[in-house]
Formats: structure tokens, C-alpha cells, sequence
């Protein structure tokens, strides 16, 4: 796997200087330079860099949603077309005519899959920085970006609760094993909650009701329990720069669903209440978006005429 | 055929045909050797890893597809080529779209539906055995 790690050195390099950074300014502010909580706050830090260097595409993902309703109607009207038609030929010309109805709108509502593998090679880069930090502490190995040997062997000697940071749930000892489960539980019901959180609160009708939907709530129940197979494996640096980046996306997305909900969701009705009770205008903005106009030509009846004078004997009643 | 959910995009392979006759077929199989690896590490990836985050795929067919379909119809080394540009193309700044491996059951089935290939409508594209 050499290659892997060739691929990665400037990312390593990166994380090693960001992480030298922090160290370096926590020091100076009066932390102890072979502390664990240094070190442990350092890696936080690097998370909330991370974590914000990635708002704008968060942001961008978030308009592309918003743009959907407006052509919610024609998706609606796509499924009614084909609806009850099963035969692949059929299902694929739905698949292309969805595509083009992207396409016609500029905008698409998957985010590819991008935004899910973006943080990967910053785990791992941290992973084989902290990996290692014992072989540069030693002068086995060249140090990587800032972190020198000196510091290196600072970090080694550095502990939380008396657990070294390259410490992981298969390393020896109670202690060891008890913060890491410890960890990976907190991390594992954090993503839940997100997941959960997204679905429950911040998805329209027409979304609950698409075919993906129950494949969806499976992945609620399976992704946690893969994250948690992982995370024995992740040192425990590793762990506290997922703990950080999972507790940003939890505040992150709540934030947003409190502020921009999903049009037609249970966020977006509370969000409602919520102005209504403080005497504001249902949406923020002049011109909220108006949707389900398509329903009223769907009764095939037609409006009958009716003389002036009964017009008035209607509106009287 | 089990029950196992099929997306819509899964189709039969679109490895090429075997030919007849013996000396072919033995050609044939020394001609497929090099990509089957491929192939089936990526029904695996479908089967294994692709429920695990549902759809998020910008193109039809999504990019494991398009790399399933890239590694039978063209081969190890052009599959490669193919998976790797349309990897990089499947970012949230692409527009997405449809695209198909030229030569692959999807982009058959689709010259079909548009009127481009007569012959498809009756079941020479897909004359899938019911096993």
C-alpha cells in the first residue's frame, strides 16, 4: 500500500503543519507543550478548519436542493406518466427523461458522491500522521511538515487519562478500551441522530413518499453499526477529529433545517409557528416559493356557467 | 431468480457473446480473462457497497454502473480509463446527465428506445434466460 501512502504525503504534510500550528499557539498561550489535551485540542482544531473550509460546498448542495421544488411539479407529473410500468425499457426512458428534466432546470438533487468521500483522505492522512509520530520520535523515519522530531517525541509522551493518542479499542489495557468504545458510541449516535434528524424533520412529503425512502431509513440503522466497526480499528487522535467533525455536522444541519427547512416539511411548518407566534410573515424573504399550483386543472369537470344573478345568490351564501 | 432487489439500472452483462466454435471460444475466454477480476469486484462493490449510502449519483447510470458496464464491454485497461474520467467528472459542479458505455446493454437499450436500432425492440437486446 505504498503507493496510497505517496498519494497522500502533501495531504499528511498538510495535517502535519495545521496540527504543529495549533500545538504551537496552545503553547504559547500556556498549555503544556507534552500535554495530551494539547494535542487532543490541537486535533480539534484541525477539524473546525476542515469542517470550515467545506461550508461553501455544504451551502452549494443546499441552494441545488432548494431549486428542486421548482420543478417538483414536473417530477410528479414524470411519475404519473410511468407510473404502474415496470419493464426495464420503460423505467429506463423515466430515468433519461428525469436526467433531461435536471438538465432543462440546471440543477440536479444528488450531490454525487464527493461530499461522502471528501473527509476520507483527511482521516487517513491523520491516521498514518499519527502512526507515525512514534518513528519520527525515534528518528526511524523523516519528519513530516512541522512535525519534528522534537515534537514527535513530545506527542508520544503525551497522554489523555493516561492513554497515548496512537492508542486504539484493540490496543491492551481497561482504560484504553473503555474511552475508545466510550467514543465510538457517542460518534455512532451522533451520526444517527443526524440521519434521523434529517428525515424526520426536514423532508417533504413528495421526498417520504420517493421509492429510495425505504432504503434510506435502512441506511439510518446500518451506517452507525459500520462506523462503529471501523472506529476499533482508529486510533485515538483518529477518533477525536471524528467526534469534532461528527458534532459540527449535527449543529450544522440543525441549524440550517431550523433556519432554511425544506419546503413542505415538518421543519419548515414549524418554522412557521414559530414567526407566526412572533407576528412575522409565514416565510422570510418577499417571495416564497409557491408550489402545488398544478392542482387545480386535475378535475376533468368543467365549471358551469352561471347568469349574473345566481353569481350574486352564491356569494351570498 | 432470487428475490434480491434489483435496482433499475441492473441489467444482464454486457460482456460480449461467446462465439462458436472451439478454437473461438478458447480465444474468446483468453480475450475476457484480463477484465473478470474487474468485473466482479465491481458486483461485488454493487451488491456490498453501493446500498450502504443509496442513491447520491449526479449521472444515469450511476458510476458503479457505468463501471461495471465499462469493465464488460471494454476491457480492463479502457475500463479503467472510462471509470476514472467519469469519476472525475461526478462532482457537485457537474451538471450530470445520461451517459452510457457505448456497447453496453444500457446504451443498446436506449439507441432502441429512440428509434436508432430496429432490430432491439424484439428482444434481441435482451434475451435474458429466466434463471
Amino acid at each position: 500500500m505504498d503507493w496510497l501512502g505517496k498519494l497522500l504525503l502533501p495531504l499528511e504534510w498538510v495535517v502535519a503543519w495545521i496540527l504543529t500550528f495549533f500545538h504551537q499557539v496552545l503553547t504559547s498561550i500556556g498549555m503544556p507543550a507534552d500535554g495530551g489535551w494539547t494535542w487532543v485540542a490541537s486535533i480539534a482544531l484541525l477539524t473546525v478548519v476542515v469542517r470550515a473550509l467545506l461550508i461553501p460546498l455544504f451551502v452549494y448542495q443546499i441552494k441545488a436542493q432548494r431549486k428542486m421544488q421548482l420543478l417538483q411539479p414536473d417530477i410528479q407529473r414524470l411519475q404519473a406518466k410511468y407510473k404502474g410500468k415496470k419493464d426495464q425499457f420503460s423505467r429506463q426512458q423515466m430515468a433519461e427523461e428525469q436526467q433531461a428534466l435536471f438538465k432543462k432546470h440546471g440543477t440536479n438533487p444528488f450531490a454525487s458522491c464527493l461530499p461522502l468521500l471528501v473527509q476520507l483522505p483527511i482521516f487517513f492522512s491523520l491516521f498514518r500522521v499519527i502512526r507515525a509520530t512514534a518513528a519520527i520520535a525515534t528518528g526511524e523515519q523523516a519528519p513530516i511538515g512541522g512535525l519534528t522530531q522534537e515534537l514527535a517525541q513530545q506527542a508520544e509522551a503525551s497522554s489523555v487519562f493516561g492513554i497515548p493518542l496512537s492508542a486504539t479499542f484493540m490496543s491492551d489495557g481497561a482504560a484504553v478500551k473503555v474511552l475508545t468504545a466510550l467514543l465510538i458510541i457517542i460518534m455512532a449516535a451522533t451520526q444517527f441522530l443526524t440521519q434521523r434528524q434529517m428525515m424526520t424533520k426536514n423532508m417533504s412529503e413528495a421526498a417520504l413518499n420517493n421509492p429510495f425512502m425505504q432504503q434510506q431509513k435502512m441506511l439510518l440503522y446500518v451506517m452507525p453499526v459500520v462506523f462503529a466497526i471501523g472506529g476499533i480499528y482508529f486510533p485515538l487522535g483518529v477518533l477525536v477529529y471524528w467526534l469534532v467533525s461528527n458534532t459540527w455536522t449535527m449543529v450544522q444541519q440543525h441549524v440550517v433545517i431550523r433556519n432554511m427547512p425544506a419546503p413542505g416539511s415538518k421543519a419548515e411548518k414549524e418554522m412557521m409557528e414559530r414567526r407566526a407566534r412572533r407576528g412575522k410573515e409565514p416565510l422570510p424573504g418577499a417571495k416564497p416559493i409557491e408550489m402545488a399550483e398544478e392542482a387545480k386543472p386535475a378535475s376533468g369537470q368543467r365549471q358551469q356557467p352561471v347568469s349574473k344573478n345566481r353569481q350574486k345568490n352564491k356569494k351570498r351564501k | 431468480m432470487r428475490a434480491a432487489k434489483t435496482r433499475e439500472e441492473d441489467t444482464p452483462s454486457s460482456l460480449p457473446a461467446w462465439p462458436h466454435g472451439a478454437w473461438a471460444r478458447i480465444g474468446h475466454a483468453l480475450l475476457l480473462a484480463p477484465r473478470m477480476p474487474f468485473v466482479w469486484f465491481m458486483r461485488a462493490y454493487r451488491l456490498l457497497v453501493s446500498p450502504l449510502y443509496g442513491r447520491v449519483c449526479r449521472y444515469y447510470p450511476s458510476c458503479s454502473k457505468y463501471a461495471l458496464d465499462a469493465y464488460e464491454a471494454k476491457g480492463a485497461i479502457a475500463g479503467t480509463a472510462l471509470t476514472a474520467w467519469r469519476l472525475l467528472r461526478c462532482n457537485p459542479f457537474s451538471r450530470g446527465g445520461v451517459d452510457y458505455v457505448s456497447g453496453s446493454v444500457l446504451a443498446r437499450r436506449s439507441a432502441a428506445l429512440h428509434g436508432r436500432d430496429r432490430t432491439a425492440g424484439n428482444g434481441t437486446i435482451d434475451r435474458v434466460p429466466n434463471a
